[in-house]
């Protein structure tokens, strides 16, 4: 089960790669692989009448791959994921999902990943929960299967 | 939730199998001096692990940009040199030909070297050639006059087209050291300190501070306002990303600067914006400087200025306002300085944050205190010497004004020699300002062999070929040619090592050495931080203890004190001595606590602070900030400010527009690099492989540029390729070249050389605009004859070489500024392919 997930905040992510190259060093990643990427989206214009000002979108948004482990071994020492702890525009945060969900509900143009599993116990990790219905339900039953259509005609 | 974190550890400590490092980075690898705090991981063999961000430091808390946290793969990077080398002069430009020397075998060189053309031509034969903003750097001056004993210290870049143009200003209009964006970076506590107020407005003023981190600003404080409130006034053509987030940005066009800043001067003066108290105490020559802005000559309106810089007109207006409207901050960058109106520019700057208010008050611009004259008494008038007492970029305006003698090298100088320093008659106020020759005249030097040969060089922290600051570098390739010996520090054999140095001294990392970072070339209060030795690698020194021992083997006075003895004991005395000094501690105690914060006293204008003589207001001949300067009036430059449209714009010469019809600038930073540096770290390489063009998708379409293609970039002076990236980042007809590009996986002897026109050939389209008579100097324009076909590419310098199309000598009166941001090329797009093979990077760097 997902436990914790990174929050991005990208009103301010400049885009400055510190977490792609944090995480591969980290991780001793070659040339050609990664653990987080930056998804960039523009600059294009948004309004044709004026470009002075607000009227372009740019956003760019770390996106955290397959190979992201949350850096279960610093986890495991009870320190931060390193793209977190580097990020220039102090724009990434790390926690339970639950907590970082809170943080989420804060402000707008804000992302939240849970990349992968994770069964580290950390100290505090429990003080935020989230009831989800799911939970409160139990396990979803198996749906009943439509039935089986008529054969085609050739 | 919380994590464990390192704040308040000592600067050394255990970890596991580690040994940590506190420290704080300068240079090398390149950068300017923010001294960014990091932790280096050393294994149980002395070597770095890895390197992660310090969160003591006050300022950057722990965060790190991927040039550091990539530091191990450049201090164990293959190519990197880490013995003394020589080569044989018969032998430049063969990677194949070096020779491992000893220490003592190179000294002993040196100096042979320097008896012989010291003794057989004059010293001045001699010239050290230095880059910008590095730790070593900035001992140019003192490496060639205190050290060889020659004048010709030089930075090579027209005009000095960085930083200085703007230091200069602020010496000789504001009359203080240069007026940085307050971050509270000197305050404990930094933005939560009760002194410090979080500025209203910050106008970043052709300048993407995020990236390039300018002289020392921490370029991500200004996310961190933007967090508290900060609104965002962009000045720059370009849709840099911050634009995106501003309340108003001016998209100018390039080069047009002094017509932006004329007009909001207009604005604010004529709907009474400004402060008058500040203007009536503090501001010399106020009636003229409106009466200026208010010519219908030579002054500039809103209306004039929207059609000069096209934009709208109620940009201008909201721009000037909104920065009026409070405490407003300005971080002004290099478009100042590549530019020849330049200086115009600077000076209505100064004069915008002197008029508002904003100069030296919390949240506004931050400066320096300048020290007390030595002999200096609370009550006491004291006589000091101002006509050496600039607040230049060296720091130490109280010393200079109480005992000239100071200046290691320089004042100790014959005058006769000092006077020899090439270019001093044509641009006196350049030279005295920086002790060094004028760029531009030191070009006609190398390739004229006029007023002298220049005979014997020091490539000292600069790759000059690659295109990082020389205009027309194939001028200096072939004019540097004649060097009879030269030498070089360098972590790396760039290609100009490997095309002209006969001997290269292995440069110490920031990972192997002492040092102190001084933020802003300790031109701002912000922090003193000790760099901190962690590793060894093979026989690598510092700049500092190569300044130390050369200058003793080669017997220098300068380098002595009152009774003959070494004036330095060695580097960490050095550093005690010439860069701890404001901590009032030794290096060894700065060591102890890594960084030091300065402390902030403002409005010192006020209590005599910015004088060493500790009378109240500037240091300025009138005492005040000078609107209608003394200084350019003295050195024949318009006391006032006016605008000049930039030499190569469509509006100064239609017939050249019509060849070269796209406007391009250059010079924007990113993330993966430091100018020429870092392009064999593979990992940082990956991030921005290819040297990139930003073209406007209508251009593209015009010139049948699909996004991703390549293309070959021309005009008068030369040519280039880069890679395609099409997109509305800049304006149609306006277009952005990558700088500083050179291929460390390509060979030495690769062959990209034969594509190039010889010099001269290409050069002479049009006497009219190329042998201008200009600064009272005849133009000497790119006349150098060349077959170029049978030399080595030099790791294909000369294929992306953006440098090669700006001429030199495109200086204002004052000999600052070159035409790097506002040019003209015409493009065609290319059918071949030259993107970078990153499996053949990664397997040369890999670690």
């Amino acid at each position: 089960m997902p436990k914790y997930a990174l929050l991005i905040d990208y009103e301010y992510c400049t885009g400055c790669e510190s977490c792609v190259v944090a995480c591969k060093m980290e991780h001793d990643m070659p040339i050609g692989k990664w653990g987080i990427r930056v998804h960039d989206d523009g600059p294009w214009q948004m309004n044709e009448e004026h470009e002075g000002g607000k009227s372009f979108n740019w956003n760019k948004i770390p996106v955290p791959t397959d190979m992201c482990d949350l850096c279960a071994d610093r986890l495991a020492e009870g320190k931060k994921p390193t793209c977190v702890h580097h990020c220039l525009a102090f724009c990434m945060d790390f926690g339970t999902i639950a907590e970082m969900a809170a943080k989420l509900a804060e402000k707008p143009k804000q992302v939240l990943f849970a990349p992968c599993d994770c069964d580290i116990d950390l100290p505090g990790a429990d003080d935020f929960v989230i009831p989800t219905a799911k939970a409160a339900a139990g396990p979803r039953p198996r749906p009943k299967m439509a039935p089986k259509p008529p054969a085609l005609r050739a | 939730m919380e994590f464990k974190n390192d704040l308040g550890k000592p600067w050394k400590f255990e970890e596991g199998d580690f040994t940590v490092v506190r420290s704080a980075m300068w240079s090398p690898p390149g950068c300017h001096p923010v001294g960014c705090g990091v932790k280096i991981y050393v294994d149980k063999d002395g070597v770095i692990d890895h390197v992660e961000g310090d969160e003591n430091n006050p300022i950057t808390k722990g965060r790190l940009c991927v040039r550091c946290l990539a530091l191990k793969d450049y201090v164990y990077n293959p190519s990197r040199v880490i013995y003394p080398m020589k080569r044989d002069p018969k032998d430049r430009g063969k990677h194949d030909k070096w020779e491992r020397i000893t220490w003592d075998e190179a000294y002993a060189l040196i100096k042979e070297k320097r008896d012989y053309f010291r003794d057989t031509y004059g010293p001045e034969c001699m010239a050290v050639f230095s880059g910008t903003g590095r730790s070593g750097g900035i001992l140019v001056a003192d490496m060639a006059q205190a050290v060889l004993g020659t004048p010709n210290a030089c930075y090579t870049q027209s005009g000095y087209a960085c930083y200085q143009p703007r230091s200069m200003s602020c010496s000789h209009v504001l009359g203080a050291y240069y007026p940085e964006l307050d971050y509270a970076g000197g305050l404990q506590n930094t933005y939560d300190n009760p002194t410090y107020r979080v500025p209203d407005v910050i106008v970043c003023w052709g300048k993407m501070p995020l990236a390039s981190n300018g002289d020392g600003l921490f370029g991500h404080a200004v996310i961190d306002l933007m967090k508290r409130g900060s609104k965002l006034i962009m000045v720059d053509p370009r849709v840099n990303w911050l634009c995106t987030r501003a309340d108003v940005h001016v998209r100018l066009r390039p080069g047009t600067d002094t017509a932006m800043a004329m007009a909001w001067l207009s604005v604010i003066i004529n709907e009474d914006l400004y402060d008058h108290q500040f203007v009536e105490y503090w501001c010399y020559g106020f009636n003229e400087f409106v009466a200026r802005i208010n010519d219908p000559e030579m002054g500039m309106t809103p209306e004039k200025a929207a059609e000069i810089c096209e934009v709208p007109v109620e940009d201008i207006y909201a721009a000037a306002r909104l920065y009026a409207s409070g405490v407003s901050s300005i971080a002004w960058g290099l478009a100042f300085d590549q530019n020849q109106n330049g200086n115009q520019a600077a000076h209505c700057v100064l004069a915008l944050m002197a008029i508002c208010g904003n100069v030296d008050v919390p949240g506004g611009q931050i400066i320096a205190e300048i020290d007390a004259a030595p002999g200096f008494e609370e009550g006491k008038k004291m006589e000091v010497n101002l006509d050496k007492a600039d607040a230049g970029a060296d720091g130490n305006a109280a010393e200079d004004a109480a005992r000239p003698q100071r200046r290691i090298g320089w004042d100790a100088m014959d005058p006769e020699l000092r006077a020899k320093t090439i270019g001093y008659a044509e641009y006196p106020l350049y030279v005295d300002n920086i002790r060094n020759a004028q760029a531009d005249m030191m070009w006609d030097a190398v390739v004229s062999g006029k007023p002298y040969q220049i005979r014997m060089g020091w490539i000292q922290s600069t790759n000059l070929l690659a295109p990082s600051c020389c205009a027309q570098p194939q001028g200096w390739y072939e004019g540097l040619k004649n060097l009879e010996w030269c030498m070089a520090t360098d972590c790396f054999i760039t290609p100009t090592i490997e095309a002209f140095g006969d001997l290269i001294l292995p440069l110490a990392s920031c990972a192997e050495k002492d040092d102190v970072v001084m933020t802003h070339y300790a031109g701002s209060p912000v922090t003193l931080a000790a760099c901190n030795k962690a590793v060894d690698v093979g026989e690598v020194k510092s700049d500092i203890t190569i300044l130390i021992e050369l200058g003793e083997y080669l017997g220098s006075d300068a380098l002595k004190n009152e009774n003959g003895e070494r004036m330095f004991k060695d580097e960490d005395d050095f550093l005690t001595q010439r860069r701890a000094k404001p901590t009032g501690m030794p290096f060894e105690d700065l060591r102890d606590i890594v960084v030091f914060q300065r402390g902030v006293n403002y409005r010192k204008y006020e209590t005599g602070l910015l004088r060493p003589d500790r009378v109240p207001g500037f240091l300025t001949p009138t005492g005040r900030v000078e609107l209608w300067s003394t200084a350019y009036a003295q050195y024949g430059e318009d006391p006032l400010p006016y605008y000049r449209e930039p030499a190569f714009s469509p509006h100064t010469n239609p017939a050249l527009a019509e060849k070269y019809p796209y406007i391009f600038t250059t010079g924007a930073r990113n993330y993966a690099s430091f100018h020429s540096e870092h392009r064999q770290i593979a990992v940082l390489r990956e991030l921005h492989p290819d040297p990139i063009i930003e073209i406007h998708p209508d251009d593209a379409a015009r010139e049948n540029i699909a996004n991703g293609q390549w293309v070959e970039v021309s005009n008068d002076y030369g040519r280039a390729k880069f890679k395609a990236v099409v997109s509305v980042i800049v304006k149609p007809g306006t277009v952005q070249m990558d700088h500083g590009w050179w291929f460390p996986e390509r060979q030495a002897d690769d062959d990209s050389r034969d594509e190039i026109i010889p010099i001269g050939e290409i050069a002479t389209f049009n006497d009219e605009v190329l042998d201008i008579a200009m600064n009272g100097a005849e133009i000497r324009a790119a006349h150098v004859h060349s077959d170029h076909a049978d030399e080595p590419g030099l790791y294909g310098v000369w294929i992306s070489n953006v440098n090669d199309m700006v001429p030199n000598h495109y200086n204002s009166h004052l000999g600052y500024g070159g035409p790097y941001k506002c040019n003209c090329c015409a493009i065609k797009p290319l059918k071949e392919s030259y993107d970078t093979d990153m499996s053949l990077v990664a397997e040369k760097f890999d670690i």
